[in-house]
């Protein structure tokens, strides 16, 4: 993952993007235990085209040049496959421009917060109780971001989500 | 058979302290055992992938294998 971590860092630096933040199980893992995926989901801010598409290719012909190997709709950086996503909802957008800056080995990197991996995983349907059950969100900004978005309802189809992520109120860690 | 409670007790024990451990690991450690999983999960597949196709190889021909009778239709 480090190749992938410093390319990624290199096209913020060219100019190629202006930013990134990782999102998915790798970002999860960085909160909580080890969440298995097979690949590395990297939210980018990509340019846009005259009819307001965003432009994948020079971002792939940035990765390319830097020794990425594209195959499907990853492109692999050493053993990893890195999945390149467009910030296709408000919330993700919200998340990207949040994400928090840590290191990784030495290399700094963003990943999104806790809270909007959280309500993604949520708005995805995706009703994993995990963040919840090993306290790894702030349940105020959780329920924020759920209300900004509309999701309350999903969280309180989720089974053994605290009463206090849909009603307020922060959770007793005992 | 009566269940042994404190077997019981060890063995809840020992997972909650598994689960405390891997929440304990720094997060490049928590990536090497993600691709330590998924490496061993692609193995397994192309095992079980190549497996297949070898008893599907070996039973071409076989009238007595489900998978290669034939069809007909109802009348």
């Amino acid at each position: 993952m480090h190749q992938a971590l410093r390319v990624l860092n290199e096209l913020v630096e060219d100019g190629v993007i202006p930013l990134y933040a990782i999102g998915g199980a790798i970002a999860a893992s960085f909160y909580i235990e080890a969440q298995a995926t097979a690949d590395l989901d990297v939210f980018v801010v990509l340019p846009k085209a005259a009819a307001g598409l965003s432009l994948l290719t020079p971002v792939y012909a940035a990765c390319k040049a830097k020794g990425g190997v594209v195959e499907g709709e990853h492109i692999h950086f050493g053993s990893w496959p890195v999945q390149i996503l467009d910030p296709y909802k408000p919330l993700i957008e919200e998340a990207m421009a949040s994400a928090v800056e840590v290191d990784f080995d030495g290399i700094p990197t963003r990943v999104m917060t806790a809270e909007h991996l959280c309500a993604i995983c949520l708005d995805t349907k995706r009703t994993k109780d995990i963040f919840i059950e090993q306290a790894a969100v702030d349940v105020e900004a959780l329920k924020g971001i759920l209300q900004r978005y509309n999701l309350l309802d999903r969280a309180a189809l989720v089974p053994n989500w605290p009463e206090q992520v849909i009603h307020g109120n922060r959770p007793n860690p005992a | 058979m009566a269940i042994d409670l404190t077997q019981l007790e060890r063995v809840i024990a020992d997972k909650a302290a598994l689960r405390r451990r891997a929440r304990e690991q720094s997060w490049p450690e928590k990536v090497a055992m993600i691709e330590r999983l998924r490496d061993t999960t692609r193995l397994a597949r192309e095992a079980m992938r190549r497996a297949l196709a070898e008893a599907d190889k070996r039973n071409q021909g076989n009238p007595s294998c489900l998978a290669h009778a034939k069809w007909s239709p109802p009348c």
